[in-house]
């Protein structure tokens, strides 16, 4: 073997290896130790819950169940829509606020009214609005990822670096270029902030609506499998929804690396 | 258009009035506000706007009726609801049930974010000032983390019995997650060469612990506080409207089931209104307590 | 005080980075005494590793090979480092003031901790020390109220604090501009004059190392070694008037004449600016 790769396979064993890695290891595995036995022993807040052996027995059979996988799409779906609507609307409307005194001044303090207010309290008038309870759903999500692009954006472009307008203004750019050159990538950094804490808002909301009104979705597999006594199922539906946003935020950041590769530090 | 990209810092304090009271500067800062006509218009702007709001929604659903929008709780309506001494729907500001919702809501948040902050900080603050601890912890609080709170609605109800303890439980996991990571933030954020300046000015760990970690994470944590206030109303209302018996979340589900749609209207903005001025409230207590970050911007 | 304390003797020291397995030598073969009540000034280009030797005599890090000595008591050698201690306080490069404590709170922090003062006692001896150096008015400000050239009087006094055997300066003045620059070294020979502590002094700035040292000790860069040691006999007490004396003209020249060659071969190595 040549002496490169053995470098390299020495460099990954470091990675492996480590102390880090292993005491991780240890404390999760103490943790499972400590929630299965938790149910043996009927401890206090884990005798009610299933333990992991049990956990596994009950996904082997969901994950052969096309049932279990629409039920992804469901979520998947209305994440998608939601949070792609709440894009549409929000980066436009925070880099107008931006860039317009005016119109800041007329839209934020009306924006700053409606904002404290918690996205899931918008739940019933939403239902009573909108025609169907997919769409009233989707309105709830889109609310809850809205306004936190709108702040994100808002502030990215409200804290650009004055240094880097008046350079472009000098070098002899029109208004247009200011915006596009200057102003939308400098943003870039904050509206890709604004996305991943807008994704994380929209799994909250999603399981949430699922939960309340839904009828199918990943939300609803964990509510129905509560009110159906199927406690096991409880736990594979979180762990679904965990991943499932985990995949999410996981994609907002690799779609960051790509538009913003001078932040690629390595 | 480019011109106002500018950012425009709020406006300075005169030295003198550095040193003075938050009374007398917030005193300042109004007088500002009224006197100078480039603030006076910025103000009667952002009147003009929320008046707008409030127009378009009246236009919308009482004068014109649209179609969809007239089935919504109009203005009139609400306001009529709320300072009747005899509502109809029975919730108004003379109603006491109002205030119980109020209270009820307030106390579940008081309390989630009190042990949240009580085992959050200190849970931070080992984790970024001792290594090991970290990778101990550290772990698990990312496996758990990506789980969004409430799908833990129907473990929550497992695992606690009473009605009480779940949806406080929720409220707190929320918030505890945000107090946690910021504050080990906060800790990662501090620069070592406070450590190291500590350190050879003879400080023993316990005083670098006390007076270099705690008092720099201090931003973060304040920030970490901000947020868990926040996503702990947020979980709150759900879980009270899922299971509850009183709060403002129960009552907008409530006013919903019962179609007394006024209701939800003034229930969503009194939630708006106490989730706010808790906020204030941690700023305010923050401000308090930095004031050498705040004094040293001014 | 009796006799002067402070007298570092450095022989033959090593330092070997490690990272990655590809060995990097900060520090090569480097020896130098430094007298009690020494003002002596280390110069090197940018990334030299200075500061690697600082770190060391701080206690910040041990060295590969060879010893430090603090008045005949072994600091560090290859198997052992002292840990840091008030008796050696470090001002550093871009300062370290804690920005969450007062002027006073920062100063009296070294006594405090050490539990060699009250709390009381230490506020009487720091409010002292301030009025002596001239800081009383900002006692009660913040860090971030302050300039930068205030700032790093405020440090050295909180470092003057504590008695130190030797005060160990890591290039506190890099970034500031002339004038500043001006003030704060007629504020340190004040001190210097005053106090006579040893001063372990790292600058890339040559005019810097002449004009406030007593010895000047030009290090060759990557790996670092002491090249030449210059003996500064200008009078003290020295004032901004020195800049202008025949004396240091012609020292000048000499110096700039050494090091130049070492910047050139530092530049034509490529090295980046590491410090």
């Amino acid at each position: 073997m040549s002496t490169g790769a053995n470098a390299a396979l020495n460099k990954l064993r470091k990675k492996i290896f480590n102390r880090t890695v292993l005491r991780g290891t240890v404390s999760v595995c103490l943790c499972l130790a400590l929630w299965e036995l938790g149910r043996a022993f009927k401890l206090p807040l884990l005798e009610a819950m299933p333990a992991p052996s049990e956990i596994f027995g009950v996904i082997w059979k969901l994950v052969v169940d096309p049932k279990f996988w629409a039920n992804w799409g469901a979520s998947y779906q209305r994440v998608l829509v939601g949070f792609l609507a709440a894009q549409v609307v929000g980066i436009p409307l925070g880099l107008a606020m931006a860039t317009s005194k005016a119109f800041y001044d007329i839209s934020f303090s009306a924006f700053e009214i409606v904002r404290p207010i918690p996205p899931l309290a918008w739940v019933p008038i939403s239902i009573i609005f909108w025609p169907t309870t997919e769409s009233s759903i989707a309105f709830v999500i889109f609310l809850g990822a809205f306004f936190t692009v709108v702040i994100n954006v808002l502030g990215g472009a409200r804290n650009i670096d004055a240094r880097f307008t008046r350079a472009a203004i000098s070098l002899g750019s029109r208004p247009s270029d200011v915006f596009f050159k200057i102003v939308l990538p400098a943003t870039l950094p904050s509206i890709f902030t604004g996305m991943a804490v807008g994704m994380g808002i929209t799994w909250e909301v999603v399981v949430a609506a699922e939960m309340i009104a839904g009828k199918s979705g990943l939300g609803y597999l964990t509510w129905s499998s509560y009110v159906g006594g199927n406690y096991p199922q409880i736990v594979v539906g979180m762990m679904s929804i965990g991943i499932a946003g985990y995949l999410s935020s996981y994609a907002i950041r690799l779609l960051g690396r790509v538009c913003m590769p001078w932040l690629r530090i390595f | 258009m480019a011109t106002s990209i500018t950012p425009r810092p709020a406006p300075a304090l005169p030295p003198a009035l550095a040193d003075l009271s938050f009374g007398a500067r917030a005193w300042y800062r109004l007088r500002h506000q009224f006197t100078n006509p480039e603030s006076l218009k910025s103000l009667l702007l952002g009147i003009g706007g929320v008046v707008l709001l409030i127009l378009a929604w009246w236009l919308a659903t009482e004068l014109l009726k649209l179609p969809r929008f007239e089935k919504l709780p109009g203005p009139v309506a609400v306001w009529s609801e709320f300072v009747s001494r005899n509502p109809p729907f029975g919730t108004s500001v003379f109603t006491p049930e109002y205030y119980m919702h109020i209270l009820w809501s307030t106390l579940r948040i008081l309390v989630a974010f009190g042990i949240a902050t009580v085992l959050g900080v200190p849970l931070g603050l080992f984790m970024g000032w001792n290594k090991a601890w970290k990778d101990y912890t550290f772990p698990i609080l990312e496996l758990l983390r990506p789980i969004p709170v409430l799908a833990w609605v129907p473990l929550a109800i497992l695992m606690w019995s009473g009605r009480e303890e779940p949806i406080i439980f929720l409220a707190f996991l929320a918030s505890f997650f945000a107090t946690v990571l910021n504050t080990l933030l906060g800790v990662e954020s501090i620069d070592e060469v406070y450590f190291r300046a500590a350190r050879c000015l003879g400080a023993k760990p316990r005083h670098i612990f006390f007076k270099v970690v705690v008092p720099g994470a201090l931003p973060f944590i304040f920030t970490g506080l901000q947020i868990g206030m926040g996503v702990a109303w947020f979980s709150l209302v759900a879980a009270e409207m899922l299971s509850g018996e009183y709060g403002l979340g129960y009552l907008i589900w409530d006013s919903y089931v019962l179609s007394q749609y006024s209701v939800i209207v003034i229930a969503m903005v009194t939630l708006g209104l106490v989730g706010y001025l808790c906020s204030a409230a941690i700023r305010l207590v923050g401000r308090q307590l930095m004031r050498w970050s705040t004094r040293g911007e001014a | 005080m009796s006799e002067l304390k402070g007298q570092i003797s450095i022989r033959n020291v090593c330092k070997v980075y490690d990272p990655e397995g590809v060995n990097v030598c900060a520090v090569d073969n480097c020896s130098l005494e430094i007298a009690a009540g020494e003002f002596c000034m280390v110069v090197g280009p940018s990334g030299c590793g200075k500061t690697t030797l600082l770190n060391a005599i701080a206690g910040f890090h041990g060295i590969s090979t060879g010893e430090i000595h603090l008045d005949g008591q072994l600091l560090c050698s290859a198997d052992y480092t002292t840990p840091p201690a008030a008796d050696r306080v470090v001002v550093f490069q871009n300062g370290a003031l804690f920005p969450w404590y007062t002027v006073l709170e920062n100063v009296t922090f070294g006594p405090v901790v050490q539990g060699v003062m009250t709390a009381r006692q230490a506020k009487r001896a720091a409010n002292d020390l301030l009025g002596e150096l001239g800081l009383r008015d900002i006692a009660q400000s913040y860090p971030g109220e302050l300039s930068s050239g205030m700032k790093r009087r405020v440090e050295i006094a909180r470092a003057l604090m504590n008695d130190p055997k030797v005060l160990l300066l890591d290039e506190p003045f890099r970034a500031m501009d002339a004038l500043t620059k001006g003030v704060v070294h007629e504020f340190l020979l004040q001190v210097y004059d005053r106090m006579k502590k040893t001063i372990f002094f790292i600058t890339h700035d040559l005019e810097e190392a002449m004009f406030l040292g007593s010895k000047v000790v030009i290090m060759t860069t990557r790996p670092c070694r002491v090249k030449h040691v210059i003996e500064v006999d200008l009078p003290r007490p020295r004032d901004f008037q020195t800049r202008s004396s025949s004396r240091y003209l012609q020292l000048k020249n000499q110096v700039v004449k050494a090091v130049h060659e070492e910047a050139k071969k530092a530049f034509e190595a490529g090295e980046r600016e590491l410090a």
